[in-house]
């Protein structure tokens, strides 16, 4: 009897403890599910209407007008296209999660029924196709639903949520161009900042990391080699 | 006129400059810890108009790439020194020595923070199951997220890959009926609906998480 009451008095505080966190994960999964079909309008338009680094100006005005309907402050034009929301969720750590927006000059070859078919003047002035080819077009849809998901859930969390949608990725220009506006100066400095990359070669469905340096720095050199000059084939002709 | 000087009086900077390349190849093979990757490739040689002239300058475009800031420091100071010996050895007087410009400011690496990330892998296992959350090796790609883990306020950041590649196509692929276009390729085309669930339910998991409201 005693060891029948202890096994229900275990079984009535791990299903409280599970059932608690399962309701948590459980809301998240379905924020995730149910906003799915509605995304996807979001994600084409954007696939459809690719801008090139330093041009992002429709994107951005994408961004900040789905952060304001969330209920996010925007700040617009930090670092070139840049956009800042912020959403004050009572006091605890600042978290920055962070999109990119530009796309790139290629021509779409994905045969999709929702390929780009944009071309647009680059900075010289050339008419270039554009497309979503390096996937910042997921990268804002799935922070968009990310936020919209926290912003519902926010009786769960408290703190100040930083939404950072950067322009000029490509060329690595953008997050200097934002820092250098104030990104952590004008704004709540972030304790923590996060972002995906989309990869073209895990499985959807999966989340690659690494605990360390994941992506490589990068610096290009020219190095000019110089001689003393001359006819090669001198001594042959004299 | 330069045009008259015979070969045995000129110094020949095509020459000079196959030297140097056959010894950037030593800096990756030779100087640098093999468990510490890096890649150091001529990506362009120019140098000379015709067969039968010797050139007054060469010119190459070199990249980099690396992890760590130390590999990076060897990299670069081999780049001078194997490019400057090979000048000296040359009998170049001072005025020729060649000239190195390194494009500034570099991609930084993407600095992951350890701690931050496995406490978001943990969330992430929790709601996504513990297969779908994978360790992967380091990329050679630049990612400009780098530079907000890299100012005075030091800021831990934590980039994750978002798995984009349609399950029928990664199945494929593991059976090698087809490759899977990398990015920036024309035919890049992840799938959506997965990858989205995915991406909200796993990063919405880790910031509800890291305010601190485990329950
Ligand atoms: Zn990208």
């Amino acid at each position: 009897m005693r060891y029948l009451l202890s096994i229900s008095v275990l079984f009535i505080c791990f299903g409280g403890v599970f059932g608690q966190k399962n309701t948590l994960n459980d809301r998240i999964s379905g924020s995730a599910s149910s906003m799915e079909e509605s995304y996807r309008t979001i994600y084409i338009d954007l696939h459809q209407n690719p801008e090139l680094s330093l041009m992002e100006v429709k994107t951005a005005a994408k961004m900040a007008g789905q952060l304001k309907n969330l209920g996010f402050e925007v700040t617009t034009g930090i670092g070139g296209n840049g956009v800042v929301g912020i959403f004050r969720n009572g006091p605890g750590k600042t978290i920055m999660l962070r999109t990119d927006m530009d796309a790139l000059p290629v021509k779409e070859n994905t045969g999709l029924a929702y390929a780009s078919n944009i071309v647009m003047k680059d900075a010289k002035g050339n008419e270039n196709p554009v497309m979503h080819a390096c996937g910042h077009d997921l990268h804002m849809t799935t922070w968009l639903g990310t936020l919209s998901t926290l912003v519902s859930l926010k009786k769960e969390w408290k703190g100040t949520l930083i939404a950072v949608g950067q322009p000029a990725e490509e060329g690595t220009m953008g997050a200097q161009a934002m820092l250098d506006d104030g990104l952590f100066k004008k704004f709540p400095k972030p304790d923590i900042a996060l972002a995906y990359h989309v990869s073209p070669e895990l499985p959807a469905g999966t989340i690659g990391y690494f605990p360390g340096p994941i992506f490589a720095g990068v610096q290009t050199a020219e190095l000019t080699v110089f001689g003393y000059g001359g006819h090669g084939a001198t001594s042959q002709n004299h | 006129m330069v045009d008259m000087v015979p070969p045995h009086k000129t110094i020949d900077p095509i020459v000079l400059s196959a030297k140097i390349i056959l010894d950037i190849q030593t800096i990756i093979s030779r100087k640098i810890n093999p468990i510490k990757p890096a890649v150091v490739t001529v990506g362009s040689i120019h140098g000379g108009t015709r067969a039968n002239v010797i050139p007054d300058e060469v010119k190459m475009m070199i990249t980099i790439r690396f992890f760590e800031q130390d590999v990076y420091k060897t990299i670069r100071e081999s780049l001078i020194n194997i490019s400057k010996g090979a000048a000296v050895s040359a009998g170049l007087p001072d005025e020729k020595m060649p000239r190195i410009i390194f494009d500034e400011p570099l991609d930084l690496p993407v600095n992951n923070d350890p701690a931050l990330v496995m406490e978001a892998v943990e969330s992430m296992k929790d709601i996504l199951g513990e297969k779908n959350i994978i360790q992967v090796d380091p990329a050679m790609v630049a990612e400009d997220f780098a530079k907000y883990g890299a100012t005075e306020e030091k800021i831990p950041i934590g980039l994750f890959w978002l798995g984009g590649v349609a399950t029928d196509k990664y199945k494929d692929f593991e059976n090698k009926l087809i490759t899977l276009p990398p990015l920036h390729n024309s035919a890049f085309a992840p799938d959506f609906g997965p990858a989205f669930k995915t991406g909200v339910t796993a990063m919405s998991k880790t910031i509800i998480d890291l305010f601190g409201n485990k329950k």
